[in-house]
Formats: structure tokens, sequence, C-alpha cells
């Protein structure tokens, strides 16, 4: 199996949000657990279907991603888009990222 | 402009408190996603990659300063101090959270404006020319009649839960610049024999991945007429338009596969069940809808004001501006000023808080208090004195909004693509800010002149590619971004759909491949002519070779 992780976004604010190891959610992605069994896998899948019940996050699904020394990163452009904000300056001039 | 009446202030809190108690029915379990999802649809809410996204309506693309600067207001104290204009004449907001909404919803109420018909499977918001009321070329201000089609398609019980979304455009003058034969129903005003004044009815254009002009099925229609018509055509629509296939449940399908005819035999037999019911127009009830959108108290002027045209001898800058971004009025001493959104490098349709200020502040002090917005993600001053002029242009260079390039190749059209979108497969606004830089940089964009280029992130074509000169569609190839480009597009009156010219380019050669298409048409071109024309002229083959070898 492809290493995953999941993901979802954030039900108060719609932010994207990870399942870390602890059963909480993050805004960063290196803190994902990452599942390299079927069985890690379904582990977070349950979790993040419980968080979904109880109105802490919507949408969540396993997204692929590879290991690397500072955490979980994503394979496809979409996941990196997702992960790291818009590719461009947006915004007032100080605000923008 | 139009005011609320009781009717529209009810109606738009009612629907505040309404979306004010779902919020809360969600956030406390009550309801769930599934639930919730098409409630939060109907109030333009939708979740994006990163965030919400709320669509706000600016019906036929007018406001006022007022209304402009609660725009303002509302980015800074809900969002990052910025929007992003639309080409549905809108305002999207990128990073709303869901527990604000019931307020920022009501902020907007406070200032006449909501954000219903921005989503969902109902009429939309209804586009117009946005030089409505002013073009020196117009008939009739098309705004009362799209203000019409606005009261009767609110909350109309019957297309409510529509096969899919409708979208309306209309247009009071010969020259489209509303692109209505790309709409759902396209309406244009008509003169007949008799002098008459009625609409031109076009039915089943759009884009997306099924690109269809519409197909006139009315060359005339009388005023009085028009929304008995439109609620005959949707009747036929809601009945026979498909609702098993997301893919083919636009009007334009059902138009394709019944033959534009038979179509139109069918709309005239529901029409003839209908036509002097409740929705016949009287004339006075016309009148009582031109009235507020009255021309505003002109001062009489003469035609070419003096100081106005010394501060375009005396200044380079300013002249250009004038030059490219300046339109004819109809009222003598008058000018349309388009201010463009699209600066160098910029992001197309974006406007911060503080920009927005300076176009609302330059609206109330010299424009009658009134701003619109373009299809093409620009806004527009309505009706400035030419004599103040030189002032405006100061104070919108000052705010980085004075960049001279109204329909010139820098003024791109793109949607929001996957910088934002969860439907999109490849970036945008990186695309057109590229393109923006290397065609500014070459110095040539008033020797290129006019031409449309537009971008989208995937084949649903909110960024309007197959209507451009030059269209880019970015597409996904296996996990990585790849652009295709089609050529020969046209939005107007001489409507036609882009053709893809062969294999796509990636990220890094698509701009490269821009250029390249345009210096294939630089060297092909006749005196004045337009790149469609060129193109129409001269075919593919030049620009494939120029494009991929001959090999």
């Amino acid at each position: 199996m492809a290493n995953e992780i999941v993901t979802a976004n954030r039900l108060i604010d719609g932010a994207v949000v990870y399942l870390t190891g602890s059963e909480s959610w993050s805004e960063t992605i290196a803190d994902a657990s990452l599942a390299t069994t079927e069985s890690q896998k379904t582990a977070l899948l349950e979790a993040a279907a419980r968080d979904q019940k109880n109105r802490i996050v919507v949408g969540p699904y396993a997204m692929t991603a590879e290991d690397s020394p500072l955490g979980p990163v994503p394979l496809t452009q979409r996941e990196r888009i997702r992960a790291a904000g818009p590719t461009i300056r947006f915004g007032p001039p100080l605000q923008g990222s | 402009m139009y005011r609320y009446d009781e009717f529209d202030y009810t109606l738009v809190r009612e629907r505040v408190d309404q979306f004010r108690d779902q919020v809360a029915r969600r956030l406390s379990g009550e309801l769930s996603e599934e639930e919730f999802r098409p409630l939060r649809l109907m109030n333009g809410l939708y979740l994006q990659l990163h965030a919400y996204m709320l669509r706000v309506a600016i019906p036929y693309g007018t406001l006022s300063g007022r209304q402009m600067h609660r725009l303002a207001d509302i980015a800074r104290r809900f969002d990052r101090g910025y929007g992003h204009f639309t080409t549905r004449q809108n305002i999207q907001y990128n990073w709303p959270k869901l527990a604000e909404v019931p307020d920022l919803l009501a902020e907007l109420a406070s200032v006449e404006m909501h954000a219903i018909q921005t989503s969902g499977n109902c009429i939309r918001n209804t586009t117009a020319d946005p030089y409505a009321g002013v073009a020196d070329d117009e008939l009739e201000d098309p705004r009362i009649y799209a203000e019409l089609i606005r009261q009767w398609s609110t909350f109309h019980p019957e297309f409510s839960f529509l096969p899919r979304k409708f979208k309306i455009a209309v247009t009071g003058a010969p020259h489209d610049r509303a692109a209505v034969r790309f709409h759902d129903i396209g309406l244009q005003m008509r003169s007949n024999a008799a002098g008459e004044r009625g609409f031109e009815v076009m039915v089943g254009g759009g884009q997306g991945r099924t690109p269809v002009i519409a197909k006139t099925i009315r060359a005339f229609l009388p005023k009085r007429d028009l929304l008995s018509y439109l609620e005959a055509i949707l009747r036929v629509y809601n009945v026979l338009g498909r609702r098993d296939n997301i893919y083919k449940a636009r009007i334009k399908i059902l138009v394709e596969s019944t033959g534009a005819e038979k179509f139109a035999a069918l709309v005239e037999r529901e029409f003839e069940e209908i036509r002097d019911g409740a929705l016949a127009l009287p004339a006075e009830e016309i009148a009582r809808i031109r009235a507020y959108f009255a021309p505003p108290a002109y001062e009489l002027l003469s035609a070419d004001d003096a100081g106005y045209l010394a501060g375009r001898r005396a200044d380079r800058e300013f002249d250009a501006w004038c030059r490219i971004n300046v339109k004819p009025h109809k009222q003598p001493g008058y000018a349309i000023a388009d201010i463009s959104l699209k600066p160098p490098g910029g992001i197309p349709g974006d406007a911060t808080a503080d920009q927005m200020d300076v176009m609302a502040d330059l609206a109330t002090r010299y424009s009658f208090d009134e701003l619109r917005v373009t299809y093409k993600q620009n806004i527009v001053l309505p009706h400035v004195r030419q004599s103040d002029l030189p002032a405006v242009w100061r104070e919108l260079d000052a705010a980085g909004l004075a960049t001279p390039n109204a329909g010139l190749a820098t003024d791109i059209i793109a949607c929001p693509g996957l910088d934002y979108c969860n439907l999109a497969n490849a970036r945008s606004i990186p695309v057109a800010q590229r393109i923006s830089t290397a065609l500014t940089n070459s110095g040539r964009l008033e020797e290129i002149g006019d031409l449309r280029l537009n971008i989208s992130g995937c084949i649903n074509a909110c960024g309007h590619h197959h209507a451009a000169e030059i269209g880019i569609l970015g597409v996904d190839r296996k996990g990585e971004e790849f652009y295709q480009i089609t050529l020969g597009g046209n939005p107007g009156d001489d409507a036609a759909i882009g053709q893809v010219i062969g294999p796509s380019f990636s990220y890094e050669a698509v701009t490269g491949a821009v250029e390249t298409v345009i210096d294939t048409y630089l060297a092909s071109r006749m005196d004045g002519e337009r790149f469609g024309e060129t193109w129409q002229r001269i075919g593919p083959l030049p620009f494939k070779e120029a494009l991929y070898g001959t090999a």
C-alpha cells in the first residue's frame, strides 16, 4: 500500500487540516500521521469519521503522501497547493503570503 | 439605481435570519453536512480548496459607492483584506469562516446586498452590459429588464430546483458587451419594422465542457411579453431538461437534442397559454422600474473639454490611459472610465479593501455614486466629467488602479484555478501573471492592440477560454499541469468558439507559446485586423507551424 495520511476541512472555518498521531487535527501537514499499513489507514479514517460526526471536520479523505525528514509531503500538485496555500502573493501587500 | 422596497428588505432580512438559524443548527449537530450543504449553497457559500468561499451577488453589475465601501469593510473584517471580482459581475471572498457568515450576510443586507442566486440550480444573478445606460450606441438601459427578471426569478418557486444552473444576460445595445450568445438565455434589444422595441431571444448558449453558441428562437419579442416568454422557456426546460446526467443537464443540451426549431415551437405553445396572464408587463410597470434607472442630473457640457484635452497633451501616461481605458459617453462632456484590475503581473479581478475604498470614493465624488463590475473582471466609473478625468486618473494611479490596458492582451480573464478552486485541474492565476509580465515587458501591448486572452483552470471554463481569441485551458496530466491553447473564439457580435490548435504545453512553456501565437498574428495581419479576423483569413496552419514546426 502507498503511504497515506488523512485530511479534511475544519467545519467552523473551512481550514485544511491533517489528522495527527494523537487523533487531533493540525493545520500543518508535517504533523500528519502517516499510515503505512491498511489497518493504520482504517484506524485513521475511523477517527476522522468520528470527528466528522462530532462536527470538528468536513469531508475527510485519505491521500497518498511520502515520508520525509520533515514529515509527510504530498505527491500531487493539488495536494501540494492545498497544504501550502495559494502559490501566488495575494491580498494587501503586508498581509499577502 | 434600483432601491429596495419593503418586499426586498423583508425577503433579504428573512433570508439572513433563516441562514443564521441553519448555521447554528449545523454547528450544534442538528444538521448533518449532507443536510446543510444544499442550504449553504442556496446562500452562495461554497467549500473550496483552502476554506469556505462566499459569492456575493451584484445584480447586473451595478453598485453604489456605499455598497463598494461595505464590500471593502467586509473584506477587512471577515476576510483577508481583499476580494475577487468574477466573470459573473459578482465578488467572491476566499476566506470567510462559517460561524461568521451570518454576520457577514447581515452587513451585506444593510446595504441592500446578498448572496442569493449565486449558487445552486436556480436562475442565477442576471448579467448585463457594463456600460448600461451610458453607452452611446444603446437603445435602452438593459438594467430595467434585468431588474424585472430579478424580481420575477428570485425565489421563483417553480424554478428553484431546475435540472441545472441557469444564466441570463441582457444588453440594450446593438454591440454586444455582455457575451449574450454564451448564456442559457441571451436577450438583445432590437427595433422592429414598426419602430417598436423588443428583444431578440437567444437560447442554449454556454461554455463548459460543451461550448455552444445560443440560437435565436425569437427575432423580436415585445417588451410586454418578456417575463411570460422567459417563463415559457423555463417551463419547457424544467420539464424536458435532463436530470439524470449532470453533464447533459444544461438547456444547451436540450436545445441541441430537440432542435432549435422544435424547441422554439414548444416554447411558443407554452407562451400562448400564459401570454396575457399575470406576467404580462404593462407599460406602467416598465416605466416604474425605468424610473429607478433614470439618468443622473448631468450638467450641460460641451463635447470636448478643453482642460481635459490639454491634460492629455501634457502627460503621455494620462493620454495613454484616456486612449485605452476611457470610452465615449452618450452625454456630451462625460466619459466612461474603465478601471483595470489587471496590473502587470497582477491577479485578474482581485482588489484590496483599500482599492475598493478608493474606487468607492471616486464614484461618490466623480461618478454620481455609481460603479459597475464587468464580466471581464474590471470596474467601471460610468459617468465621469471629462474635466474630472485627470484627477480621477491621478487617484487611481496612486492606488495601482490606472493600468492602461482595457481590452488589450493583458486584460486577461482568468478563473481562480487550482490556487483556490476545488474543481480546478491546473493553476490559472500564475499563468495569467507570467503572460501579463512577458507581454508588458515586450513593450508591444499597444502595437498588438485589442486582443481577448482568457484562461480557465479546468473544462468548466469559468475563465471563458472558449470565447477568447487566444484561450488557455489547464489540464491535469498525471498530477502535472499542462495547458491547451485554443484560437479564434469571440464573445461578441460574431460569437465563435475557439479551436484547439494542437498538443498542450507545460506550465513553463505556455507563456512562450502564447508569444509565438502573437508573433504569428503580427507577422500576418493586415491593416487594422483584429486577431480573430486574421485567424479567419489565414486559418490554423501558420499557427501550427510556428508552434509545432512543420514536421
